[in-house]
């Protein structure tokens, strides 16, 4: 072996010299004479370790270290994005008896402990994003990804043959690209670039992810002033609803993201099968929320038996006498338990106000009230249609004013938490950071977002009217392709040229309600032009 | 490691043994740890194992904590790029209304 193969063998197989010893080591290498190679020694451990008393892992630590070896130096292009789903080109799998990867990991001291003899598939790559390699031991679900892959199998094969459902494939394929097991194609949820200030990155323009906020029944047990829509419509029933999980799906991998289903209504608990829909949507490997009323904790505990909700939101109007006007007596109270109900259960939670001329100074004082009872706390103006025609919103001068105070406020309050559009204009005035807006992407009304109706209906946004067919009658890519959505995606031409444009475009529900034509002439409530 | 080598060490595992194994390990994970969804209304943003895709986890902890939300501020859309990609991921899944 030449001087620099002896070299380069020392740096492959640290761990392998280290257990050998220099005496052996040196024995190893006069053996391999001068035309063997660095990778010749993994068969080198292999023949050697009766002949010297190597420990009988060796040869398969070699091999490790070796495969190791070779992803560190592989150029192979690893695509930024792909047309399907497929298995990053770096990727080695070993089958070993001995568990090995946590001493190439650094977690443990292969001069101190010895390996157990256990079975172990270890799994060795760079990470797309860095292309810094990693050496793992594969999950039974990650080498479940890899093997689908690898056998070009459909989710659904693979679900039929281990009798399991569709989601539990699509969840661990998702995780593998989550790990740059798998390269995943490109979402094709985009925002039109040409109408979105120059410069905008692309987390701007593309959703990974689409929501269902799914009413499924307008059943409540409240009698809230502001409901926007109490109308009586035809029930859903569950095999309606478990064919619309099916489109849904289809439309998310066609689309490729995924997909989030929001269960709310009325008071989703209050729909007969509420709980069968959503075990349905579970076993199709969507996320799920919830958007209700305090529920038994019964009911809690087999929600999170099925699947936990990424959380749980509920609604609040102000403080507990103007809270208990609008919601009805005790409500206030209730909320307050069932918070703490969730935090025991470690459900997340989330605290809706929807902001009034009535309620306007009470949100900072509940923000308060509600530390340590709520994860996360925000408002949304009222939309006046439904019931909420009934009530008023602040002038714009006082709403600006208070905008202001609740960006100040949430310096100070962890669990405030920005949803209002137009607070990134204070924000932009401050010189502050931006935040996301509305849905993530500014108004998401028919973009990363449809709400569906217990009938169907489904709608570009629920806070006012913007129907866009129904999906009993027309799947969901033929609805969110139709020109009517594209029309809600293009928001207000208003907005043309704000350089807010991207987290922002106002609120389309809040021009609807005022009279305006929403999709000509922008929020009322905009000061960004007066700034 | 081509698709074809993979294939040929994997052999030894069944698709059938590794989905069922899966599809108990996968109910335990969105159990245990689907809690992190955030967003903002009816309004939150959802999706855990998305959330952390830049930490390559799949658990994000407390999801909507303000703290949080603060990290997922974004700059002026031309200004600070970098970082407002790296926080993107944190903040997809929001709906868009309160009911």
């Amino acid at each position: 072996m030449s001087t620099s193969s002896k070299d380069e063998a020392c740096a492959i197989f640290p761990l392998c010299r280290s257990l050998v010893g220099g005496e052996r080591w040196k024995t190893l290498l006069a053996m391999s004479g001068n035309s063997t190679t660095a990778e010749s020694f993994v068969d080198m451990f292999s023949s050697q370790v009766e002949n010297l008393g190597l420990p009988p892992f060796l040869s398969q630590l070699a091999k490790l270290e070796w495969t190791k070896h070779v992803v560190e130096r592989s150029t192979i292009e690893i695509p930024k994005e792909a047309t399907q789903f497929k298995l990053n080109p770096t990727l080695e799998v070993l089958d070993l008896s001995w568990k090995l990867t946590p001493f190439l990991n650094g977690i443990e001291d292969i001069t101190c402990v010895q390996p157990s003899p256990e079975k172990e598939w270890a799994i060795i790559w760079q990470n797309p994003k860095d292309r810094k390699v990693l050496v793992e031991p594969a999950s039974n679900e990650e080498l479940l990804a890899i093997k689908v892959l690898a056998e070009d199998m459909t989710p659904e094969d693979a679900a039929d043959a281990g009798e399991i459902p569709v989601g539990a494939i699509d969840r661990a394929i998702l995780a593998a690209v989550e790990n740059g097991l798998v390269l995943a194609p490109r979402s094709r949820i985009r925002r039109n670039e040409m109408f979105l200030p120059a410069g905008t990155p692309e987390c701007f323009i593309t959703a990974k992810t689409f929501t269902l906020q799914w009413h499924i029944t307008n059943v409540c047990d409240l009698s809230c002033k502001h409901c926007y829509d109490r109308t009586k419509r035809s029930p859903l029933t569950l095999e309606q609803g478990k064919r619309v999980l099916r489109d849904f799906r289809e439309f998310c991998r066609e689309r490729h993201v995924r997909g989030n289903v929001c269960f709310t209504g009325g008071n989703p608990f209050l729909y007969p099968e509420f709980f069968s829909l959503y075990e349905a949507t579970s076993a199709m490997g969507f996320s799920t929320a919830i958007l209700g009323n305090p529920v038994p904790r019964s009911k809690i505990e087999r929600l999170v038996a099925i699947q936990r909700p990424g959380y749980f939101q509920v609604s609040l109007e102000g403080e507990p006498s103007h809270n208990d006007d609008i919601r009805g007596r005790g409500f206030y109270l209730r909320v307050i338990e069932f918070l703490g109900m969730l935090r025991d259960m470690d459900v997340s939670s989330a605290v809706m106000l929807t902001l009034t001329k009535d309620n306007i100074d009470q949100v900072l004082p509940l923000a308060e009230r509600l530390r340590g009872h709520a994860e996360y706390f925000t408002f949304n103006r009222l939309s006046c249609v439904g019931s909420g025609a009934n009530l008023s919103l602040p002038t714009r001068e006082r709403y600006i004013a208070f905008l202001h105070a609740f960006v100040d406020a949430a310096q100070a309050n962890p669990i405030i938490g920005f949803k209002d559009n137009l607070i990134n204009i204070v924000l932009h005035q401050m010189g502050k950071e931006l935040f996301d807006g509305c849905t993530g992407f500014g108004c998401g009304a028919a973009f990363n977002f449809l709400a569906i109706l217990p009938d169907g209906e489904a709608h570009a946004c629920r806070k006012f009217p913007s129907p866009l067919g129904n999906v009993f009658h027309k799947t969901i890519t033929e609805i969110y392709d139709s020109e009517t959505a594209e029309r809600f995606r293009r928001g207000c031409r208003a907005c043309d040229g704000c350089a807010l444009k991207a987290v922002c475009g106002s609120c389309l529900s809040i021009a609807s309600s005022h009279g305006l034509d929403m999709f000509e002439q922008q929020d009322p409530y905009c000061f960004m032009k007066s700034t | 490691m081509n698709k074809e080598k993979i294939r040929k060490v994997l052999s030894k595992v069944g698709v059938a043994g590794l989905a069922t194994t899966v599809g108990i390990f996968t109910s335990a994970v969105v159990n245990a740890g689907n809690s992190c969804g955030k967003g903002s209304c009816g309004s939150k943003k959802v999706e855990a194992s998305e959330k952390a895709e830049d930490a390559g986890k799949t658990s994000c902890g407390a999801g909507m904590k303000k703290s949080e939300t603060k990290k997922e501020e974004m700059t002026a859309p031309a200004k600070k790029e970098t970082k407002a990609k790296k926080k993107k991921n944190k903040k997809e899944a929001k709906s868009s209304c309160s009911k």
